[in-house]
């Protein structure tokens, strides 16, 4: 049964979220092997000579099939509900295989019926389809390195996740309720108006969950969360790799992004606490990224002799057709990542503006040949009459945007410190970010727009986290700090080469890359051993869970409930088992957040399980209809013990259920 | 050729892991059914019929049912791990009372009410 329902689940992942990509992928570019840069290869000085960047490589394709089979999901899923079809196994099964047929029927016309145009055309394209591109030709020693990296990076967040994979957290019980929904009811949810929800976070655990029948209290969301954190990391190093064109930069990228603060936030911990928009925000950020850089890297050759990077006009069109279309992906699912995206973007294109001041007549024309192409402004069309006209995310509201925008005043908000900036990213991480931004610098590559990109992302959010007043950002600051790991990985990987690049390699050297590195493991590592002491509680996530089912079984629409967030473990999972509304079960939040004097709010909640015989208490009762209340005993008895009005139906040690007849 | 081998590689580490995950989730939430509970079948009820759930090794209960100073009923009942024991009451001549279950286990004592 076990290895049955692996099977499913896996059938299920490939099926939804890797193959309408990959079909896509197919129909557009067929099954060409990547065109040749032909480079003069001098160890890692290889250099581009000539013209020609590959399409897209077997690890490119694998990497990106996820997050455009999570776009094309989420289309789909839109568009099946405005033509009034429900969400269900069938429903998806049969829309997602239309797709993929329709896919390869475009991929049959064009590439399959036509070998020798298409031979014809690829000899004329200068593409040779039996030679590898060499940027994707690794030596021994880095192949080795890049799988031991792979390895490492997964025993390090497996075994983390292994002592975290129970389903407490706060905020994947938050999704998966509305996940859930979908599931139950096969309509996309309307959120009750939240802005802080959006719909592409929940899609994916649904359509799994209808596919698969993985159960929404078993590992599978942290699991699919993983996938997509693993992805990410290989984002970066792809990124990495096309825009510096060198290998070692990129498994630099890697040993940065994957093995160094491996669980701190925004990696392993943001996987295991269900924070699903950051995690696929850092996926789909750097894949959007990616597909701009090859959509603008124009050809030509400046006045002062630096050659562009080549793309073919054809590709570059289709390939900022595709960058649109995930923006539209990124834009479905997390309104944080959006908005950094959207600042970071507006830095990059001005920045690559600025730079090239003296040769816009050369690369406006370019820009705005693929710029106003078909290809980009078809999808433009496509998406915005999906975004308003078929499904609009609840965010999109003048309030939502009210909230995002404007001078912060809460210190939360305010910025952080570079001590706060410095422990989020780490300290390696940290300093040789900052040389790898201050190198960037120097040797700058003006007509390579992936500088502009790196160079503009890390300074975008670094702004935002710290002079978030200067760009009139109201949102918590550390919630945009968690962005600048990404970049500054990439930086640092830079700037880690550039400096080893420049210096001649002697016995000194040898020795301080060696410390460098020890240095560099021991602080990126050293929060991963800390956070393997933790213990599971799972007698306390079970008991909650079996209370949970006893009272949704035993109780009624008309029945009203409040539980503890203070001391009870996973109770955001508890409106899971009733399944009546976000907010069903009532809580009673954390005890600060009823004294903070920046957000005054009700009240009733406290009074209930703290005072249930006081005045305020009594009313509130009266008020809210509460005649269940679901408290830890050895924390919350005593008040109801003492009061006559009051049973006590259901107890272990850690959850206690009182009863207040009507 | 490198690359394919890079992809399977992540897919079978990928693959691994979440069995891995899988098997260790089960083993996590079997491994915390150390616990047992008493409740009333019916919470909104008159009833005060209850049931006695056990996930603990122990499988010896004993428990009283007290309606003001009078015990009702004592018993000590065994219940396997995994297993529940539903206890029934007759519910006559209840006004203005309340009644008390208790129910022992090892060092370990649950009690639940009802008032009339």
């Amino acid at each position: 049964m076990f290895i049955y329902s692996q099977i499913i689940f896996y059938i299920a992942i490939v099926f939804a979220l890797f193959l309408p990509g990959y079909a896509l992928l197919w129909a557009i570019f067929g099954k060409r092997n990547p065109s040749i840069i032909r480079q003069a290869h001098d160890g890692e000085q290889s250099r581009t000579t000539s013209s020609g960047h590959g399409i897209l490589e077997p690890l490119e394709k694998f990497v990106f099939s996820f997050g455009l089979s999570v776009t094309i999901l989420n289309f789909i899923l839109f568009f099946i509900q405005k033509i009034g079809i429900s969400i269900s196994e069938i429903s998806i099964v049969s829309s997602v295989s239309i797709f993929i047929l329709v896919c390869l029927g475009i991929y049959l016309y064009r590439f399959h019926n036509k070998p020798a145009r298409n031979a014809t055309q690829s000899v004329a394209d200068g593409e040779d389809n039996n030679v590898e591109n060499p940027l994707f030709q690794f030596s021994l020693r880095q192949f080795t390195l890049i799988l031991i990296l792979i390895l490492l990076t997964f025993i390090i967040k497996t075994t983390y996740l292994s002592n975290t994979v129970i389903p407490t957290a706060t905020d994947m019980g938050h999704h998966m309720y509305w996940a859930k929904i979908m599931s139950e009811t096969g309509n996309l949810p309307t959120y009750d108006g939240m802005p802080d929800f959006i719909i592409g976070e929940h899609t994916i655990f649904s359509v799994v969950n209808i596919l698969s029948g993985a159960s929404y209290f078993s590992a599978f969301p942290v699991i699919l969360l993983y996938l997509v954190n693993i992805l990410s990391l290989l984002a970066v190093f792809l990124l990495t790799l096309r825009v510096f064109g060198k290998k070692s930069i990129a498994i630099l990228a890697l040993f940065f992004i994957s093995i160094l603060y491996a669980v701190s936030s925004p990696q392993a911990k943001f996987v295991s606490g269900g924070v699903i928009g950051n995690v696929l925000g850092n996926y789909f950020i750097p894949v959007i990224f990616y597909f701009y850089f090859r959509a603008f890297s124009v050809k030509g050759r400046s006045a002062s002799g630096e050659e562009f990077l080549l793309e073919k006009s054809r590709d570059a069109k289709t390939f900022l057709a595709l960058a649109i279309f995930l923006n539209f992906g990124l834009f479905y699912t997390h309104h944080l990542s959006s908005f950094v995206f959207l600042f970071s973007f507006i830095l990059i294109f001005a920045l690559f503006l600025v730079v090239n001041y003296k040769e816009l007549e050369i690369i406006f024309p370019k820009i705005l040949k693929v710029l106003f192409s078909w290809q980009a402004i078809s999808m433009m069309v496509l998406c915005l009459i999906f975004f308003f006209f078929i499904f609009t995310p609840t965010y999109i509201s003048p309030s939502a945007v009210d909230t995002a925008v404007g001078s912060p005043v809460k210190s939360t908000r305010t910025g952080l410190s570079l001590e706060k900036v410095r422990s989020t990213v780490g300290d390696p991480r940290m300093a040789l970010g900052l040389v790898g931004l201050v190198l960037l610098g120097i040797f700058y590559k003006k007509r390579n727009l992936g500088y502009s990109i790196v160079a503009a992302w890390t300074i975008m959010v670094f702004l935002m986290s710290t002079k978030p007043d200067w760009l009139f950002v109201d949102i918590p600051s550390n919630r945009i700090g968690n962005y600048l790991t990404y970049p500054i990985a990439i930086l640092s990987a830079y700037g880690f080469y550039m400096i080893l690049r420049n210096v001649k390699i002697n016995n000194l050297v040898r020795a301080s890359y060696f410390i460098l590195i020890i240095f560099a493991l021991t602080w990126g590592l050293r929060e991963a051993g800390s956070s393997l002491k933790d213990v599971p509680t799972s007698s306390e996530i079970v008991q909650t869970f079996s209370a949970s089912q006893y009272l949704a079984e035993r109780s009624d629409e008309t029945d009203k409930v409040l539980k503890d967030h203070n001391y009870l473990v996973g109770d955001a999972w508890i409106k899971l088992f009733f399944m009546r509304g976000y907010r069903y079960p009532l809580s009673r939040s954390y005890f600060k957040r009823y004294d903070d004097p920046t957000k005054p709010r009700e009240m009733c909640t406290l009074y209930m399980i703290s005072e249930p015989q006081s005045l305020n208490g009594k009313t509130c009762f009266s008020e809210t209809g509460v005649n269940f209340l679901m408290v830890n005993p050895e924390f919350d008895s005593g008040q109801f013990i003492k009061n006559n009005n009051f049973d006590w139906v259901y107890a272990s040690s850690e959850l206690g259920i009182f009863y207040l007849p009507r | 050729m490198q690359q394919k081998k890079i992809i399977i590689f992540v897919i079978i580490l990928f693959v691994l892991s979440s069995a891995y995950l899988f098997f260790i989730n089960d083993k996590h939430l079997d491994a915390g059914k150390d616990w047992w509970a008493v409740y009333f079948e019916d919470p909104k009820g008159e009833s005060p019929s209850f049931i006695i759930e056990n996930n603990t090794k122990e499988t010896e209960f004993e428990y009283l049912v007290v309606k003001g100073n009078v015990i009702l009923k004592a018993e000590v009942v065994e219940i396997l791990k995994g297993e529940t024991k539903n206890i029934s009451i007759e519910s006559n001549d209840l006004k203005n009372k309340r009644i008390n279950v208790e129910v022992y286990s090892g060092e370990e004592k649950m009690e639940i009410y009802k008032n009339y």
